[in-house]
């Protein structure tokens, strides 16, 4: 008898021991993650994210005569145009975590091109446009990032951006970064990099790049806004890789992947999906503008499952959008389910004036249907992009996906990604519906 | 000699001031260690200080000296072509068509080249070619506009502002990044000045300068009427438009790297002829000595303000020579000529 009830209290301790563990290892999801991302460092042999054993092996079976060397462009980890033992000292002495230089590709308007960077980067500076600022913070390197260079009219977030909102800037702009002004960071706390965006004219690529290679500086250029959530996370692990922050930013990809492929699961099931256009700010003297053909807002409401109502037609002037002003007609011809205006600004400081805020984000539009049927929503611009895409998602599909899901996967997103944050979750809001404020 | 001393000093003072404080002495020893071939490792104080001082402020400053030579110096022939004292190349609308036409280079990608190694030599064929439009308009002007030197100002203005609205045209059509470039050109800025900026436009400007100094003779001549000219056996027309050319040249080579940059012309010369009377042969090389110091004090003035180079000079030049072409316009002091 005695015998019996030990087994059996044995046997309820292990079934609440491994529900215990079970709980607490499903709970984020993301060990099912399959990330899809490229470092496009060379010496990443095998086209993953990472560089690892896994590389070096294919670079010995590539001069050992198994593997054919076209077929593993990445491989040539020296960039000398061979693959050979030389190639596999660099991408030893990475796994070994040893100081060498590494070849990688920038992304840049006028076409990604090779470059070779001091690794590990220990202290760096960066234009600070807000994507770049979250690109940084999401790749767990802003730490060692000493220096930025932003425009007054659109300082860091400070809520947000705690530590980079108490620094001067550097230059006059997010896209300038000045040698001589760098050259005290360079001296104070040993930059040995400068990180900046994708557009060539920004740390212009043709003469202060020069300059700065030069000067012995390497020069990163990412795309931080990118909508897609592995393409995303390759611009990140290229960063994460540089600074020696890989394991966070693994953490970060999955996360982001598991969102998106939550997103696109419950999306497949939406047969009619609805129109939707995209526009941010508030009307200006040529009225408010559109986004559509390049512009990376329209992306992130076609992540979100909508298809977009605007065509290349609109795109007369430019071609990243267009203008509808107060006293246009043409909007009114196409069918528009849904108008989401992705808007910055106050968000996380709690100040926002809801109904104000509304009316002055969404009110030229009150003539279309969309409007008038109360499916025209402001959400959050300031937040990564993944939570743009998943307030997209929720003014679309409010159905499919709740506000409060929404604001918990924002928390979560927080709590886990960005330490120190003093947002009041209990008061703030992310986005504004007709509902709410009517 | 107290002209090279003077540059000799401020170019000191100019390369001294800036984010990076540099005592002024020790500009000189890094300048003379550099021309020397003394260098230093990478990543070092004296590297970077002797980078700052060599690839940075220098090309900065001897693009000033240069182009500012070469706007006061067309300012300087522009008024005494035309017997105006108001005219340059700012207030004649020459500048705002070169800017255009670097606008249609940039915007468009529509330029005169002969291959990609003379890219530089396109756009600033294209300001030339558009520069001379409104050089064009005031030389078939001009004549019938003897009543007021102001009349024809307003003319030039009047032109600029065509161009002006053209070169806005353009920009409302194209990206935000080509934007941000072509602004820059609009508002006159020395910051993306580089040694690279400096072989085409300091070619031009000195051979224009020399050309001038050769030509100040004949300058005098024209300006004692085209009756007085011909008489003396000088083709005024001729000489008009060969100057008109020259200046367009001299312009464009300086917008097509730096932007507008407004009453240099305008100011320099006026000074030096306040002093030194109207004799071109000294009115030529004093106006490019004055009007090169003029442009490094300007840029000086503009970087110790803004040390992130958010004031262009272009900015501080319109706020120094404004007021001083609206007292020009008002007084219309014709002693000197």
């Amino acid at each position: 008898m005695y015998k019996t009830k030990t087994i059996a209290i044995a046997v309820v301790a292990i079934i609440i021991v491994a529900a215990a563990a079970i709980v607490v290892t499903s709970g984020s999801g993301d060990d099912d993650v399959v990330i899809e991302s490229q470092l496009k460092v060379f010496g990443n042999a095998d086209g993953d994210y990472d560089v690892d054993a896994e590389d070096l092996q294919i670079i010995n079976r590539i001069t050992s005569g198994i593997y054919d060397s076209d077929e593993y462009p990445m491989a040539d980890a020296n960039y000398d145009g061979v693959v050979n033992g030389k190639d596999r000292d660099v991408v030893q002495k990475i796994i070994n975590g040893e100081p060498c230089t590494v070849y990688h590709y920038n992304t840049c308007t006028t076409g990604d091109y090779v470059v070779s960077t001091k690794w590990p980067v220990k202290a760096a500076v960066s234009t600070a446009a807000s994507n770049m600022l979250w690109i940084s913070q999401m790749a767990g390197m802003s730490d060692m990032i000493y220096g930025i260079s932003y425009s007054k009219s659109s300082p860091p977030d400070p809520t947000l951006f705690p530590r980079f909102s108490e620094m001067p800037s550097i230059g006059s702009s997010s896209t300038k970064m000045p040698i001589e002004n760098t050259t005290s960071y360079i001296k104070d706390y040993g930059v040995t990099a400068v990180l900046c965006d994708k557009t060539a004219s920004t740390v212009d690529k043709g003469t202060v790049e020069q300059q700065y290679e030069q000067m012995g500086i390497d020069v990163i250029r990412v795309n931080p806004a990118l909508v897609d959530a592995n393409e995303y996370s390759s611009e990140m692990f290229l960063l994460a890789f540089l600074f020696q922050t890989d394991d966070r930013c693994k953490d970060v990809a999955e996360w982001w992947i598991g969102l998106q492929d939550k997103i696109e699961s419950k999306l497949e099931g939406v047969k009619d999906k609805k129109t939707v256009i995209a526009c941010n700010g508030v009307p200006s003297g040529n009225g408010m503008w559109l986004s559509a053909g390049t512009s990376d807002y329209k992306q992130v409401v076609e992540k979100a499952g909508g298809i977009y109502a605007l065509g290349d037609e609109v795109l007369t002037q430019y071609t990243s959008g267009c203008y509808f002003n107060w006293n246009d007609t043409w909007l009114y011809n196409y069918d528009i389910d849904c108008i989401i205006n992705i808007k910055t600004n106050d968000w996380y400081s709690c100040t926002v004036d809801e109904k104000a805020k509304y009316d002055e984000c969404l009110g030229i539009f009150a003539q279309t249907q969309a409007y008038k049927n109360g499916d025209a929503a402001v959400v959050v611009g300031d937040a990564p992009i993944p939570l743009r895409i998943l307030y997209s998602a929720v003014a679309l599909y409010p159905d499919l996906f709740s506000e409060d899901w929404a604001d918990e996967m924002h928390k979560v997103f927080f709590d886990r990604f960005v330490p120190g944050n003093t947002v009041d979750w209990d008061n703030a809001f992310f986005m504004l519906t007709y509902d709410m404020v009517y | 000699m107290s002209c090279l001393l003077l540059t000799f000093l401020f170019v000191g003072l100019y390369i001294s001031v800036g984010a990076t404080k540099i005592p002024f002495l020790t500009v000189y020893g890094f300048l003379v260690d550099h021309i020397l071939g003394v260098t230093y490792p990478i990543g070092t104080d004296e590297f970077l200080t002797d980078f700052v001082i060599w690839e940075v402020r220098l090309p900065r400053v001897i693009f000033a000296l240069i182009g500012g030579a070469g706007l006061a110096v067309g300012g300087a022939i522009m008024q005494n072509v035309m017997n105006n004292p108001l005219a340059d190349p700012y207030s004649t609308g020459i500048s705002s068509g070169a800017c255009f036409g670097v606008a249609v280079a940039m915007i468009l990608g529509i330029s005169v080249s002969l291959g990609s190694q003379t890219e530089n030599l396109g756009v600033m064929l294209n300001a030339f070619i558009f520069a001379l439009i409104p050089m064009m308009i005031i030389v078939t002007m001009a004549p019938k506009m003897n009543s007021s030197p102001a009349t024809l100002i307003l003319a030039g203005t009047a032109v600029a502002y065509i161009f002006n609205a053209l070169t806005t045209v353009l920009m409302m059509s194209t990206d935000a990044e080509t934007l941000a470039v072509v602004y820059q050109w609009q508002v006159g800025s020395l910051s993306e000045i580089t040694w690279q900026s400096l072989p085409l436009m300091a070619a031009v400007n000195m051979v224009g300068i020399v050309l001038a100094m050769l030509l100040s003779s004949r300058l005098n001549v024209l300006a004692l009427g085209d009756d007085s000219a011909k008489s003396l056996g000088l083709n005024a027309s001729n000489m008009r438009i060969v100057c008109l050319m020259v200046i367009s040249f001299m312009v464009a080579a300086v917008v097509c790297y730096a932007g507008i940059i407004s009453f240099i012309g305008l100011i320099s010369a006026h000074i030096v002829r306040t002093i030194l009377g109207s004799d071109n042969k000294f009115v030529i090389p004093a106006s490019a000595a004055f009007g090169g110091l003029f442009l490094v004090l300007a840029d000086l003035i503009a970087r110790y303000l803004s040390p992130q180079d958010a004031i262009p000079v272009g900015v501080v030049l319109s706020f120094i020579g404004a007021p001083v072409f609206l007292a020009l316009i008002v007084r219309e002091k014709r002693g000197v000529w």
